[in-house]
């Protein structure tokens, strides 16, 4: 999912560049803060670690394959806003040495993967680990977190090249989806079951486990929900919606950020049989996402009882 | 003895879950003097060896990781017991310990973290203080001591094992150190480094303290012995009345070096 | 990890080798923003942007085979997200589109591959950091550089003893296996970090590195 140079017209990379960077800028203060002179190996570290862990392949039904984002794993190990850094810090690095990534989406992929996946992650993680309690808690919250953020991500990329004005955002959303709630369930199973490895292996390693700096605030939470179910609700909702344009399609036109008009060069090859096929696309992408909704909860609540528990037990044979 | 350089009175540690780790340890080193740290495999000779420069105790959030042991969290006094050129390795004094101590870890991947191996050895010297130009001197000269003149500008990941332990080498010694604290300099390395190795340590005049499985080397370039086993220290002599007494190394999980059964 | 590549050819002595950073990155940067705001009718700009790309390559005296090899690979994600634009637009559209998008992304490809092969990774990051890029930031990178090798080889060293004792490999096992190394791999991560930064306090780190006065 990283975007390429040229995919995106001038104003899509400015305004994201601008967005990321006020985000990155920030997150560089609280990491001096919380970490002082701690911050740049582990930080370095564990971008690393995350430019390692992505290069991990599994197959994903319909041909393609995924690999990991890392982005919820590095937020649950190191906090929101150092796993922001660590994340930018790896798609950087791939941008710049081995072009996977272009330099002026850089802002916009740092967007997606770094503030959807680092913060936005953490505060569904940290809330869902309040809510149902360590360590379950810490698993179920990073699966949940994990699948969610990939599918954010994707949600995000394709307005963003809808927005950016070669694309068309219906059916690109449909495919996005339909490819990354699939990949979301990878990350989600591989995050959570690392999760639970690190700990039974070094449950200090988990950021904000004593309740240090681990607090999110109450606002962020409420921000975050509703956002996440405003989401939902366009993109599952919308395509029943009959003969109106599209929820996002018609919010993007009333906003006036039209995309520029495609002038035809080159005539049709081929005739006008696709219009349905696009539709049953977007179709396809929102039933996708509801049914890996369902998928990944059932999966998030098993592997947290199941795991966790494990890990619940090792504590009290260890304390005894 | 004069003043010694290295003063260890009473140190005992605990690792944060809860095993002891070093048990009433004391003994002094004296200036120039050479000492082998022998024992066992998880007799506490690294930690001990990170006590002198003051890594050990460290942060107090280790205190309260998850632990075995009596179910009491390990608080470490802050009391000094560790002196080093009469200062006491705390807090306030670390700065000034750092530069008196040069610790050599056992990995040097740990150690050996700039991107070209001249940076790294000049870190030591830029953080003690001197300008890029009489670092970079100090951080050549170093390189020529452990014979990697000419290494400037290579990458870390592209050197073999024995020249990144050299490396390391020579970034602790561009520090100028009174004392040398080495965790298994000689592991791992093919005999042709060794010995290159241990030509290097012999001219050394800093005070050594060498923390190594291997006696033989131990017999060659160190005048005392420390045997350390479970945090104990068990034995403070001669190389050679310590290394020959079979019942005791047999006792500590040890062999008399081959050298002595002749 | 094999990627010799990134630093085959950046000790190089053409005139682009010897350039300083800060420009190199600067001009490199100019050039791919240009290049991506440039709008298709302006053929002369483009025409113009091609020339500049393609004899800065030629300049920096590097083998076309290298940046042959190095856009091929980037080409079939590439195609598969031109062809992409068409296909949202129902296939009867969006050709043009699909080709400006390609020829944008392999000239800002180019352009940074050139960048990239005539510039050690050392002087990029001392660059960074006197463009005004804070000091963090940059030895993040400085770190990450020097141990996703490290990292890598790690990680292979643990894939080529799981391929040794796999004799049945299901979905799902491959999964939980994955889990296991991403697990051990930042495990092991976090412990060599706490010894890293045991080892630069030992070297008398403070957190701030001492002002460099202008070397490199």
């Amino acid at each position: 999912m990283h975007i390429q140079d040229g995919l995106l017209d001038v104003r899509t990379c400015v305004a994201a560049g601008v967005l990321a960077m006020s985000a990155v800028g920030y997150a560089v203060h609280r990491v001096r803060q919380s970490f002082a002179d701690r911050a740049a190996p582990l930080m370095g570290v564990a971008a690393a670690c995350l430019f390692a862990g992505q290069m991990l392949n599994f197959p994903v039904p319909g041909g393609t394959s995924g690999h990991l984002l890392g982005g919820v794993l590095a937020a649950v190990l190191l906090g929101p806003w150092a796993g922001l850094l660590v994340l930018t810090v790896v798609l950087a690095v791939q941008c710049v040495l081995f072009q996977d990534g272009g330099v002026t989406a850089l802002g916009a992929n740092v967007f997606n993967v770094g503030v959807l996946g680092s913060l936005v992650g953490y505060t569904m993680f940290a809330s869902l680990r309040r809510l149902v309690g360590d360590p379950a808690g810490t698993v179920f919250g990073s699966v949940l977190a994990a699948w969610f953020s990939v599918v954010l991500a994707a949600v995000a990329c394709s307005m963003q090249l809808a927005i950016g004005g070669r694309f068309v955002l219906g059916p690109t959303l449909g495919a996005m989806l339909l490819a990354h709630t699939m990949i979301g369930v990878g990350e989600a199973l591989i995050t959570g079951m690392a999760v639970s490895f690190i700990l039974r292996a070094r449950p200090d390693l988990v950021y904000g486990r004593n309740g240090q700096a681990g607090a999110v605030s109450h606002v962020a939470q409420w921000v975050v929900g509703g956002l996440a179910l405003a989401l939902v609700a366009a993109v599952l909702i919308s395509p029943f919606a009959s003969s109106s344009p599209d929820g996002l399609e018609w919010a993007i036109e009333r906003l006036g950020v039209e995309p520029e008009p495609v002038e035809p060069v080159l005539a049709a090859p081929m005739p006008d049989y696709t219009p349905r096929g696009l539709e049953n696309l977007r179709l396809a992408g929102s039933i996708a996402g509801a049914v890996g909704t369902v998928v990944v909860f059932v999966a998030a609540s098993l592997l947290a009882r199941g795991l966790g528990t494990r890990s619940s037990l090792a504590h009290a044979s260890h304390a005894s | 003895m004069t003043t010694p350089i290295i003063e260890v009175r009473g140190l005992s540690f605990h690792y944060p879950d809860g095993r002891t780790a070093l048990r009433d340890v004391s003994f002094r080193l004296a200036a120039g003097e050479s000492v082998g740290l022998v024992g066992p495999n998880g007799a506490g000779k690294s930690t001990l060896l990170q006590h002198l420069n003051g890594i050990l105790p460290g942060r107090a959030q280790y205190e309260h990781h998850h632990y075995v042991g009596d179910g009491h969290a390990h608080k470490h006094s802050t009391e000094a017991r560790v002196w080093v050129d009469s200062l006491a390795v705390t807090g306030p004094n670390l700065p000034q310990i750092r530069r008196r101590v040069g610790l050599l870890f056992q990995d040097p991947d740990d150690q050996l973290f700039c991107p070209t191996v001249l940076e790294d050895v000049m870190f030591g010297p830029r953080n003690l203080g001197h300008k890029s130009v009489a670092a970079r001197e100090i951080a050549q000269r170093s390189l020529a001591a452990v014979g990697l003149a000419g290494y400037d500008d290579r990458l870390p990941h592209h050197l073999s094992f024995g020249e990144r332990k050299r490396v390391c080498l020579a970034g602790v010694l561009a520090c100028d150190p009174m004392v040398l604290a080495l965790d298994e300099p000689t592991s791992n390395l093919d005999p042709r480094g060794r010995r290159q190795f241990m030509n290097i340590l012999r001219e050394l005049p800093a005070a050594k303290i060498i923390a190594t499985h291997d006696l033989e080397m131990v017999l060659e370039l160190c005048t005392r012995v420390l045997l350390l086993d479970e945090g104990r220290l068990n034995a403070d002599g001669p190389t050679r009345d310590v290394l020959a007494n079979a019942s005791l190394m047999a006792a500590h999980g040890l062999e008399v070096p081959l050298s002595l059964t002749f | 990890m094999q990627v010799d590549f990134l630093d085959r050819y950046s000790r190089g002595t053409s005139i682009v080798h010897r350039c300083d950073a800060r420009i190199k990155l600067l001009v490199a940067l100019g050039l791919v923003a240009i290049i991506v705001a440039t709008p298709a009718s302006w053929w002369q700009l483009v025409t113009a942007e091609f020339a500049i790309v393609l004899v800065a390559y030629a300049a920096a005296r590097l083998p076309w085979s290298y940046l042959a090899t190095r856009l091929a690979s980037t080409l079939p994600f590439l195609l598969l997200l031109a062809c992409g634009i068409p296909l949202s637009h129902g296939l009867d559209r969006g050709w043009d589109l699909a080709g400006q998008l390609l020829a944008r992304s392999l000239l800002s490809l180019a352009v940074m591959i050139t960048l990239v092969a005539t510039t050690p990774f050392g002087q990029l990051l001392s660059a960074l950091s006197r463009l005004g890029v804070p000091q963090v930031f940059t030895a993040i990178l400085a770190f990450m550089y020097r141990y996703m090798f490290v990292l890598v080889d790690e990680l292979e060293k643990m894939r080529r003893a799981k391929l040794s004792r796999t004799f049945y490999p299901s979905l799902w096992w491959e999964l939980r296996l994955m889990a296991n190394f991403v697990g051990i791999l930042f495990v092991r991560a976090f412990e060599r970090a706490e010894r890293v930064y045991a080892a630069m306090c030992a070297r008398g780190w403070t957190g701030r590195m001492p002002e460099q006065d202008g070397d490199r």
